[in-house]
């Protein structure tokens, strides 16, 4: 296993998880209840047609469907058009985490959903900006009741970048969570923003961040959920998935993901692996224009994409290979890290080349934003791991 | 009341008076807390649950006791509790340490002690507080474990209260004010115990004072103990470190998978 698509709200989208799983180019699906109803809506099929249509296409395909409670508690949520449908979570009809028994309930209602669609036990869990406290003490306490209940489920973990650079306090946290003994970790890194590439310029949330999938790798599975480029990291800490998608709310995970609004502007992208980067096809195409043979092996030797059906086979493509590579390396960060290390450093070059260019589009930000700051957090993480 | 006679003073052991002594015709250990306000409830839970939790076990690992906790003075308001355990044959843990010793010594001695602290662990109690004087070779070998008195079921409420629990260098970072000491803190002091063994010293300075000690334990790796005992075997060296890593969750994280990897390499070095 090593990309998972990750459930998305454009029309289509069912659509387009099947073209990835015929195509071999993802491994699995994970669904939600903020995209994807339990009851048809509009043009949305309910959840256990999805999954029928999907396991239709590839009947040995994983799916997965997160509970998002992180999502439903978290404060200025109001996409609520396909979560309200879910009413079944709730058992006393309200969203409350509120004492044992409303946690209990909780716990129980997401697994027997689970059980209901025949899908793998995911945990619910409620999202963190620091490993001790109050909110850290709840995670831990439905951590502990989904696994009283099932001890073979996957647990999961949604933080923010504080939690991330709390340094010995995150180390202690982990170690509550080693403590579950879990199969497998969903581990959501929860950004300030929705924009892709995320900010990364805060090294020690990412050095924290793979410091803790590389903890919890040492026992379970991990998957390194909305991450997307930056999931090669996380590939190299220890993770053996990657999540990742064709739109922002597929590559991040932010407030914003639980909120209304918004859309963007459509614009085609060109995926370039060779710099760990995505740009506009404008941008790719000035490259191209600049440096054709360059611009083509930056490009996984691929043209550019002429329309969303390439560009989704480019990106599922060249991530994919990446992140296998990195996986294929070694069963752990001991022997990933020092091949992150060689497709940084090869990356490294091939940036400070496209820099010399002077195009318009790929300077000093580009480079910071896709690729200085996430090398950056890695060297830190792999320079304090001694690797 | 307590059946004792010719009482003779031992160390005091942590807020303990310590006697040995002799309980129709039986050798036998006392054990007397004093309770001074204002934590005197505090105290007396602790001796409870301390006295409650050897009742629970009848096993040569850890030691028995022989009575129930007697309260010493006006019931309504004591002024303090003792009870009664067996008093072992054999050595502490503290009379042993200094000299190096043989690697296959210190395997056995990490399964002995993991074998014991895996009772408590199957019950969901970590020890908190292992430390040489806690710890006692029975003249048989078999290797004991004593004076569970800052132990916490992990499902019950604390009451360390103003006590903080573990012994000064053999703490685990988890048992730095603000921490949760579980299991695996109970392994990263084993392996404290195991590592003073091999090479005479502690992995981690507690000298100096306590605040600077809390932050060697929290942010500082210690060193191997390859670094320390050149001769150490692979096996032992990884088992001890296995114990010693900073980060909780890349220990081992119960006594039973310490145990386990313990019998592999005591059979290994055995070989």
């Amino acid at each position: 296993m090593s990309l998972l698509v990750h459930d998305g709200r454009r029309n289509g989208h069912l659509l387009w998880c099947r073209e990835a799983l015929g195509s071999k180019r993802v491994d699995g699906i994970i669904l939600n209840p903020f995209c994807t109803p339990w009851v048809a809506r509009d043009r949305n099929p309910s959840v256990a047609d999805a999954i029928a249509a999907l396991r239709a296409t590839r009947p040995d395909v994983m799916i997965l469907v997160d509970p998002t409670t992180h999502g439903a508690v978290l404060p200025g949520t109001t996409l609520w058009d396909n979560y309200g449908s879910w009413g079944l979570l709730w058992p006393r009809g309200e969203i409350s985490l509120d004492g044992p028994a409303r946690i209990a309930e909780h716990v129980a209602a997401v697994f027997d959903m689970q059980q209901s669609l025949d899908v793998p036990l995911v945990a619910p869990t409620v999202e963190l900006d620091r490993p001790n406290g109050a909110q850290a003490e709840l995670a831990l306490e439905i951590a502990h009741e989904a696994r009283r209940l099932n001890r073979q489920c996957t647990q999961a973990l949604v933080a923010r970048r504080s939690f991330w650079t709390a340094g010995p306090d995150l180390d202690a946290f982990v170690g509550e969570l080693a403590q579950l003994r879990a199969t497998r970790w969903l581990v959501t890194p929860m950004r300030d923003q929705q924009g892709y590439p995320p900010d990364l310029t805060d090294y020690d949330a990412t050095a924290g961040w793979l410091r803790t999938i590389h903890s919890l790798s040492l026992r379970s599975a991990v998957i390194a959920a909305h991450s997307d480029w930056v999931g090669v990291l996380a590939a190299s800490a220890g993770a053996n998935a990657v999540g990742t998608g064709w739109d922002q709310g597929q590559r991040i995970c932010s407030p914003a993901s639980f909120r209304g609004g918004g859309g963007g502007s459509y614009r085609l992208y060109s995926p370039h692996p060779g710099l760990l980067a995505r740009f506009a096809s404008e941008v790719a195409e000035a490259i191209q224009d600049v440096t054709p043979e360059f611009a083509y092996a930056m490009r996984g030797n691929n043209a550019i994409p002429s329309n969303e059906t390439d560009h989704r086979a480019q990106h599922f493509e060249s991530l994919g290979d990446l992140v296998h590579q990195i996986v294929e390396s070694g069963p752990g960060a001991r022997q990933r890290v020092p091949a992150m290390r060689h497709v940084l450093e090869g990356a490294e070059i091939s940036w400070r080349h496209v820099l010399s260019l002077g195009i318009l589009g790929v300077g000093n930000a580009e480079f910071g934003g896709w690729f200085a700051n996430a090398k950056a957090g890695f060297d830190r993480y792999a320079r304090a791991e001694r690797l | 009341m307590l059946d004792v006679v010719d009482l003779v003073a031992l160390r005091p052991g942590g807020q303990k008076l310590v006697y040995a002594g002799s309980s129709q015709g039986v050798p036998v250990v006392l054990k007397v807390i004093s309770l001074m306000p204002p934590h005197q409830a505090l105290v007396l839970e602790r001796a409870r649950r301390e006295v409650l939790l050897l009742a629970s076990y009848n096993d040569r690992r850890i030691v028995s006791v022989r009575s129930g906790l007697a309260v010493l003075g006006d019931p309504a308001a004591p002024h303090g509790v003792a009870w009664l355990e067996e008093k072992l044959d054999g050595a502490d843990l503290g009379e042993l340490l200094g000299p190096q010793w043989a690697p296959s010594a210190v395997a056995e001695f990490i399964e002995g002690l993991a074998g014991g602290l895996t009772l408590l662990h199957e019950a969901d109690v970590v020890h908190r507080d292992l430390s040489p004087g806690n710890v006692r070779l029975r003249a048989d070998g078999t290797w004991t474990l004593m004076d569970p008195g800052l132990a916490k079921h992990l499902r019950d409420l604390s009451i360390t209260g103003v006590f903080q629990p573990g012994t000064p260098g053999y703490r685990s970072p988890e048992h730095v004010p603000g921490g949760t000491p579980g299991t695996h803190s109970d392994v990263f002091c084993v392996g404290i115990l195991a590592f003073a063994a091999l090479t005479g010293e502690l992995p981690i300075d507690p000298s100096g004072d306590e605040r600077s000690y809390f932050a060697r334990l929290r942010e500082t790796q210690c060193a191997s103990v390859s670094a320390r005992r050149a001769d150490t075997p692979t096996s032992l060296v990884e088992l001890v470190d296995g114990c010693l890593d900073r980060q909780p969750a890349r220990r081992f994280l119960d006594a039973m998978e310490l145990r386990n990897a313990a019998a592999q390499v005591r059979e290994d070095l055995q070989r």
